[in-house]
């Protein structure tokens, strides 16, 4: 690889800035020196270039001018001997792009670059002040394992020792013989870790077989111990029950002792003990009621016996009652009689009144003047209907009067009107025939369809006339159209197609005889660009001179003379030369016969085009004359569309032509029609007696017509009102007949009615008015009669009850034994009653008296009735104790209670010994309690609860121990706790295998690597060795002869400088500057080496030589210039006497300004 | 009436898993105590379909198995199919003959474990007599066959026989009661209910022969589905058999071919979609995979490099995949060819060093044979097999150990600072 030029477009504080190394010259070492000032960008080059081979780095530093996305640096490189435009722009993926553009693979310079990373290379081949020395501290940190170096040299893998490095570290990470700490040691303690921790929860069957046999152990044992606590324990409970009993016994005999005295009583309803206290109260309050009675009764007695009652007064207290209703009555009739008096008087002027209006005031007894209803109501009637049949006779006579007078008007206006002689009508029945034909007339509508007929026809005959004309060229009339004898459509149709077919197939044709043409016209234009690019002859040259040549060998042959050997010579020649040409220009020959050959298809092709072509022409041609042909008679030389479009409008015209016909049909029709009407209305008037002028038109005989028509039925309607007439006057005159007899008859019945009463007293009939006011005046009278009458007799009936009541009071006097002294009755009625009411009273106390007494006696019973329930009680008690008083009962029964007291103790004590000793009986237990020994019995209590207590605790002890085996095996339980520890143990140790098998693989890889590579070094050695020596020797400029290595302990070699006087020195006890130029020597010789294998790198070094003097620069410049023979040396420099320097080296540097 | 049982066999039971996988502790909370879970399964299934037996063709523990644990849970789960009325039917196998724990257990009625000697249990159901024969192993191993002391079949009824074999897997080697499939078959026998063999097989006929295979596999190394057997003989004493999945985790081997892949992600992507293949064939809930990287790939330097970052980013991927989980990645895949031109690139001089020069040497061999002994001698019991069980075998892992390790140093040294 070479860098031709370097583009620092835009980088740094470059913009399209480039550095141009121009093309090497063969043979001359290829050595730059680019010299720039401080700060001139030398280290932004080498970076650039750096950066056009691996890609911007990421975090460039370069981007203070041009931000990163815009950074770019380009270059020409020459990559296996070919010219690259590259360019590297920075962004995430594609960023090599080659002269175009366009992303181009890696691959390019990754391949020249024999997989030198950036670093590596930097090492290497890309020196400056810092990776000098770096380097050279590689070289150190390799403790000079020299093939190690010599290989990282070479294969551009500067850290190769730093990674062994790791890699043993990584090893020993994992293990290290008796190592702490590392990988396996924690494994062991992990897998230590998790047996503890199985081995705490886990339950093994043996020791599951152990558990179970302690717990059934435990269970037999905890059994026994539980049997003998319980024997123990009821001995205890039968010595308690022994020393419990025995007090009670001496109770119990002590109980029996307070009961003798008291074993006499008998046994008393236990009731009596309640009962007695009640009995002594009772006796107390039974002889204090008796008192209280016995004194009552005493003083009601004397109380009736002192009431006095009045006897007379009782034996008529029966009649007050009808007294009092009596006095009552009087009282009213007092307040009342004298306004019903008045009220008489009243009735009596009215009465008077009423007489006066009649007429009759002298009668005595006004009631016969009182008409009876049916006379009232004839005579009511009677003056009802009288104003209607008045009303109805007038009526009838002014109607009569009135119709008369129409008839008369009637009959006047008929006789003006009637026909004479002078005008004479002719029959209805005739008039009847013509009214029809008049009718048929009026509906016809044949006016109408004339007028249509007519207007169509001129539109049509038009409309014809202009489509004939469309017709032209074409001349006739419609008839002539009509006959003309026309292709079908179908034929047309056929035409058509058959033309179009040859019409398609003609320009087919012609395009194809076309192509054939400008074909042949190419080929020809390349055949003779071909024979006249060539200079050759065509294959009929070439037949032609050869022909001559055998043309000219025969005549020799023929003459064998030095001429015709000349002419043959000169055929031949001439037949070589074109032979000659035809071979060197074989190419073109080959291309000059192909294109011959397409040549000659393409004429058959053409006439076979050309034939095609005309056959086509022809059939179309024919096409067209049939057409021709067919439309001659009217359309010479039509085409089909021509023709079509023509024979279009000739239907048009023959639909006009038809059209045309039909509106002469209708008008025709029309026409007809009203002659026949005027015919038919025409006889009708005839027949009806008309005479008619013969050359009158249809509308005048339909006026003549109309005229005698109307007249006709005028005359009609003034005769039928006439016989109206009449029949009204002869009704008119029925009806006034009626109505007088209507009246006749009411004046009749009117006499009567009056004869029937005393209203014809007189002799003359009363006038309807005089009548009415009287029935008027009568209807008064009846009310006031019946008033007066009731009012008297009201007064009569009251005068009666006044006097009964005096006679009443009287009576009753008298029977009280008091004379009638004449006192008013009112006066009396009042001492009768004051008398009456006071000796009710009297007897109304005694009653109450008598009824409290009987209750006394009642209560007095009773008394005595319970006193002796009570005497039977007492005695009763009495008696069973044989005692006198309750109190010596009260003594008894408290004896009773305390024996029962007594009794019910002594049945407790019996009942504790007996459940105390679970004895059949008392005697029995008396027997036992007998013969026990308390001290004996408490000894023995005292050592069973010793012993007791023992047995208790080693019951719960055992109890224990087997609850504790239960839980144990209960716990053991089926979780996957354990099967979850095996699991993780199963993992770490297949884990362990895993890092044994990586640590055997590192070590045995390392060792490997080792080993191999000290063969390496030992078939290396010797080469690389050279180079340096040589380099390191010249760069000193023999300051040392040269470079060896030699063994040192672990049977490692140590690089050694030798100095000219043949002392040796270890690398790094060499002075910095020697110590730098022996870096650059090793790289020297490293890139000799890389270059060996692989196609070169540009060397770039930047101010390397700064601790060299001039002299040793002078010698390293050299060394570039060696590098510069074998690849591409750059070096960059801000000192302007190296480039004197390098021009002295090397004349043919090439210096460039930066 | 028909008889139905299912048929299940090395249940191996609170035998823990084995894989890295479980590192993982939400993994190892999901699927942890798995051979538990698929026995859980197996008794509900029981439940679920009402069946008249369960039978155990040996093995349901493993020999170290002590912990009670284990048989109490082995006894709840029993006690729920004696309450359901169905009967258990076991034999010893190889594993568990000597198990202390099932005889510190006390089964119901309708549980029998046949002993050491051949055993009949008849039963007469409504139209069909079944009879059912065990013999259980008395020691771990079992050199001759133990046919010949099963007892004849009983004529008339459906026999159906417990028997704990490896068949003829392995002769010479097989100390697990030997005998010929073929003899099986022509035994009289109506069922052969086998155990031992933890992959499933059936040979159906005239007499079915069936290894059930184990309910749930431990490791990879007993990958694929796991299942039992449900049987139905019915009323005509016709055999019908199914295959009811039992394992709640699947180990499979995914293998993940990156010939031509050469970019990082573009591996992952072939990683995530082998995976999903292989997740769509899986029916049991978790897949438990074990990556196989192989074909040539620019890569194969890089992943050897960086084994850290492509584990993460490979359980990543299958964790977005589902229920899926990653135990291992086994790196077999190799950097292409080197041309012709680079032979002289060192450090292709340097694997070839390694190769033909560095690794037969009997030096380097003992070097390393050294350690490896020390090694061992640091790991406890349970892990020494990692360097074979003899010395054949004690070569042969660490030669793999060998070539293994170098290339993933040479990887570290060269492809890991290529892919900075």
């Amino acid at each position: 690889m070479r860098l031709n030029r370097l583009d620092l477009t835009r980088y740094g504080r470059f913009t399209d800035r480039s550095i141009d190394f121009g093309t090497p010259t063969p043979g001359k070492p290829d050595l730059h020196i680019v010299y720039g000032p401080n700060e001139a960008g030398k280290s932004t080059a080498l970076a650039a270039f750096l950066d056009l081979l691996f890609g911007i780095e990421t975090r460039s530093r370069y981007n203070f001018l041009h931000p990163h996305n815009t950074m770019r640096v380009g270059g020409s490189l020459e990559i296996g001997g070919a010219t690259h435009e590259l360019a590297r722009v920075k962004r995430n993926r594609d960023t090599l792009l080659d002269g175009s553009g366009a992303p181009i693979a890696e691959a390019l310079l990754a391949g020249q670059l024999g997989g030198i990373d950036r670093d590596s290379y930097r090492a290497m081949f890309s020196l400056d002040d810092d990776t000098l020395e770096q380097g050279g501290e590689s070289i150190l940190a390799s403790k000079g394992d020299l093939g190690q170096l010599l290989f990282s040299a070479s294969a551009g893998l500067a850290d190769l020792s730093r990674s062994l490095t790791s890699l043993r570290a990584e090893a020993d990470a994992i293990y290290r013989f008796h190592g702490h700490g590392t990988e396996l040691t924690a494994y062991k303690r992990r897998l230590a870790e998790l047996k503890d921790e199985r081995d705490k929860i886990d339950t093994a069957a043996s020791r599951y077989a152990a558990l179970t046999e302690a717990r059934d152990r435990a269970h037999e044992q905890y059994e026994a111990a539980i049997k003998t606590r319980t024997e123990i324990l009821s001995r205890m409970d039968a010595i308690r029950c022994y020393i419990n009993a025995l007090p009670r016994l001496a109770t119990l005999l002590s109980l029996h002792g307070q009961m003798q005295p008291l074993a006499d009583l008998p046994a008393a309803p236990a009731e009596w003990h309640r009962l007695l206290p009640t009995l002594r109260d009772e006796s107390i309050t039974l002889a204090e009621r008796g008192k209280a009675l016995h004194q009552e009764q005493a003083e009601l007695e004397t109380t009736l016996q002192n009431i006095v009652v009045d006897e007379a007064a009782c034996a008529v207290a029966g009649q007050l009652d009808r007294l009092n209703d009596l006095h009552a009555r009087y009282v009213t009739a007092d307040k009342d009689v004298p306004v019903r008096k008045l009220e008489v008087h009243a009735a009596e002027t009215r009465i008077a009144g009423i007489l006066g209006r009649i007429g009759r005031v002298e009668e005595r007894d006004p009631r016969c003047l009182l008409l009876d209803a049916a006379t009232t109501g004839r005579l009511q009637d009677l003056i009802a209907q009288r104003s209607g049949i008045e009303t109805a006779h007038a009526a009838a006579e002014r109607e009569l009067r009135e119709t008369g007078e129409r008839l008369q008007e009637a009959e006047a206006a008929l006789s003006t009107s009637a026909p004479d002689a002078a005008d004479p009508m002719p029959e209805p029945p005739r008039l009847a025939t013509l009214a029809g034909v008049v009718t048929a007339v009026q509906n016809s509508d044949f006016a109408v369809r004339r007028r249509n007929a007519e207007r169509s026809m001129r539109t049509q005959h038009d409309q014809l006339a202009e489509r004939l004309l469309s017709l032209q060229p074409w001349q006739g009339d419609a008839e002539q159209l009509a006959s003309l004898a026309v292709p079908e459509d179908a034929e047309l149709d056929l035409w058509q197609a058959e033309l179009n077919a040859a019409q398609n197939q003609h320009v087919r044709r012609e395009q194809e005889l076309e192509k054939a043409k400008q074909n042949a016209a190419r080929l020809v234009t390349e055949r003779d660009a071909i024979v006249r690019s060539a200079g050759i002859a065509t294959n009929e040259q070439a037949g032609l001179i050869r022909a001559r040549r055998e043309a000219a060998w025969a005549e020799h042959r023929r003459t064998l003379d030095l001429a015709s050997a000349d002419a043959f010579e000169a055929a031949m020649r001439r037949d070589d030369i074109v032979m000659n040409e035809l071979l060197r220009h074989e190419a073109e020959v080959t291309r000059l016969q192909q294109v011959e050959e397409a040549l000659a298809r393409d004429d058959a092709e053409a006439l076979h085009a050309q034939e095609e072509y005309d056959k086509a022409k022809l059939r179309r041609d024919k096409i067209e004359q049939r057409i021709s042909e067919g439309s001659r008679p009217f359309l010479p030389g039509a085409t089909p569309d021509m023709l079509r479009a023509w024979l279009g409008r000739r239907t048009k015209a023959l639909e006009a032509r038809t059209a045309l016909r039909q509106s002469e049909r209708d008008l025709n029709d029309a026409v007809a029609d009203g002659a026949e009407l005027r015919r038919q209305l025409a006889e009708a008037l005839v027949v009806a007696g008309l005479s008619i002028v013969p050359e009158a038109t249809l509308e005048n005989l339909q006026g003549v017509a109309r005229t005698v028509l109307d007249r006709q039925a005028a005359l009609q309607v003034q005769r039928d009102a006439v016989q109206e007439r009449r029949r009204e006057q002869a009704s008119r005159e029925r009806q006034l007949q009626l109505a007088a007899k209507r009246l006749g008859d009411w004046q009749t019945a009117w006499a009567a009615a009056c004869q029937s009463c005393w209203l014809r007293e007189g002799g003359t009939v009363l006038s309807v008015g005089a009548v009415r006011e009287m029935l008027a005046a009568l209807a008064e009278l009846r009310p006031a009669l019946e008033q007066r009458a009731s009012l008297v007799d009201r007064i009569e009936k009251m005068e009666i009850d006044q006097r009964d009541f005096s006679t009443e009071a009287i009576t009753v006097a008298s029977a009280l034994g008091w004379a009638d002294t004449g006192e008013s009755p009112l006066v009396l009625f009042r001492k009768i009653t004051q008398r009456i009411d006071e000796t009710r009273t009297a007897l109304t106390l005694r009653s109450n008296k008598h009824r409290d007494l009987e209750a006394v006696h009642t209560r007095q019973r009773k008394h005595a009735e319970a006193q002796a329930t009570h005497a039977g009680r007492s005695r009763e008690m009495l008696d069973f104790f044989g005692v006198v008083s309750l109190t010596e009962v009260g003594t008894k029964l408290s004896d009773l209670a305390r024996r029962a007291d007594l009794q019910e103790q002594a049945d407790a004590a019996t009942r504790d010994i007996l459940d105390a000793l679970h004895s059949p009986s008392i005697e029995a237990a008396e027997q036992q309690l007998a013969s026990a020994d308390r001290a004996a019995l408490e000894a023995e209590l005292a050592t069973l609860e010793a012993r007791f207590t023992d047995q208790d605790q080693r019951t719960h002890a055992l109890y224990a121990e087997y609850t504790k085996a239960c839980d144990e095996l209960d716990r053991v339980g089926g979780d996957e706790a354990v099967a979850h520890i095996d699991e993780q143990r199963r993992t770490v140790l297949l884990e362990m295998e895993d890092r044994a098998a990586q640590y055997l693989r590192l070590r045995a890889g390392i060792i490997a690597a080792e080993h191999a590579l000290r063969a390496y070094r030992q078939q290396h050695r010797s080469a690389m060795m050279a180079q340096a020596s040589e380099a390191f020797r010249t760069i000193s400029r023999g300051a040392y002869s040269g470079l060896s290595s030699q063994p040192k302990k672990d049977m490692e070699d140590v690089l050694i400088a030798i100095g000219a006087d043949g002392s040796s020195k270890e690398a790094v006890e060499l002075s910095k500057g020697t110590r730098f130029q022996l870096y650059l020597a090793l790289r020297y010789a490293g890139y000799y080496e890389f270059a060996r294998l692989r196609p070169p790198v540009p060397f770039i070094a930047d101010d390397i030589l700064e601790t060299f003097d001039d002299e040793r620069a002078e010698q390293a410049l050299r060394l570039l210039a060696k590098i510069g023979e074998v690849g591409q040396a750059i070096y960059l420099t801000h000192h302007r006497h190296l480039c004197e320097i390098g021009r002295q080296v090397c004349p043919e540097v090439h210096l460039h300004r930066l | 009436m028909p008889y139905r049982f299912v048929h299940a066999a090395d249940i191996h039971l609170d035998s823990p898993l084995r894989s890295l996988a479980l590192r993982d502790t939400e993994l190892a909370d999901l699927i942890g105590n798995a051979t538990r879970r698929a026995f859980a399964n197996l008794v509900e299934l029981c439940l679920n379909e009402q069946v008249d037996a369960l039978l155990l063709a040996g093995d349901l523990y493993d020999g170290e198995q002590t912990s009670m644990k284990t048989a109490r849970f082995l006894a709840a789960q029993i006690k729920r199919l004696h309450e359901a009325g169905i009967h258990v039917f076991i034999i010893r196998g190889n594993h568990d003959a000597l198990s202390r724990i099932t005889k510190e257990l006390t089964f119901p009625d309708s549980v029998k474990v046949f002993g050491g000697r051949a055993d009949i249990v008849p039963m007469e159901l409504p139209g069909l007599a079944v009879a059912v024969h065990g013999l259980s192993f008395a020691q771990p191993k079992a050199p001759d066959s133990l046919l010949p002391r099963y007892r004849p079949p009983l004529p008339g009824m459906v026999n159906i026989a417990l028997m704990h074999t490896s068949l003829d897997g392995a002769p010479g080697h097989d100390d697990y009661a030997p005998c010929k499939a073929s003899e099986l078959y022509v035994a009289g026998f109506d069922y052969w209910a086998l155990g031992h063999i933890h992959k499933r097989s059936v040979l159906e006929g005239r007499c079915k022969v069936v290894m059930p295979g184990m309910p749930q596999g431990r490791d990879i190394g007993e990958s694929g589905p796991k299942s039992v057997t449900l049987v139905t003989i019915a009323d005509d004493r016709s055999i019908t058999i199914e295959e009811r999945r039992t394992n709640v985790a699947q180990f499979e081997t995914v293998p993940v071919n990156l010939s031509g892949i050469e970019d990082w992600r573009d591996m992952l992507d072939q990683i995530t979609t082998d995976l999903q293949r292989m997740r769509e064939t899986v029916a049991s809930e978790h897949l438990v995979a074990r990556l196989q990287l192989m074909g040539r790939t620019p890569l194969a330097w890089r992943i050897r490099g960086d084994r850290d970052l492509l584990w993460n980013e490979a359980v990543n991927q299958a964790s977005g995949v589902g229920k899926t989980w990653i135990e291992k990645i086994d790196i077999a895949c190799q950097a292409p060819e080197v041309s012709s031109a680079a032979e002289l690139d060192p450090v292709a001089e340097l694997q070839r060093l390694i190769a033909q020069d560095v690794m037969p040497s009997a030096a380097y061999q003992a070097e390393i044979a050294a350690i490896a002994k020390d090694l061992r001698a640091q790991l406890p019991p349970e892990c020494r097999h990692l360097l074979g069980s003899d010395e054949a075998g004690f070569t042969e892992a660490l030669n793999r150990l060998v070539s293994e390790g170098a290339e993933d140093v040479l990887a570290r040294l060269y492809g890991g600072s290529e892919a900075n």
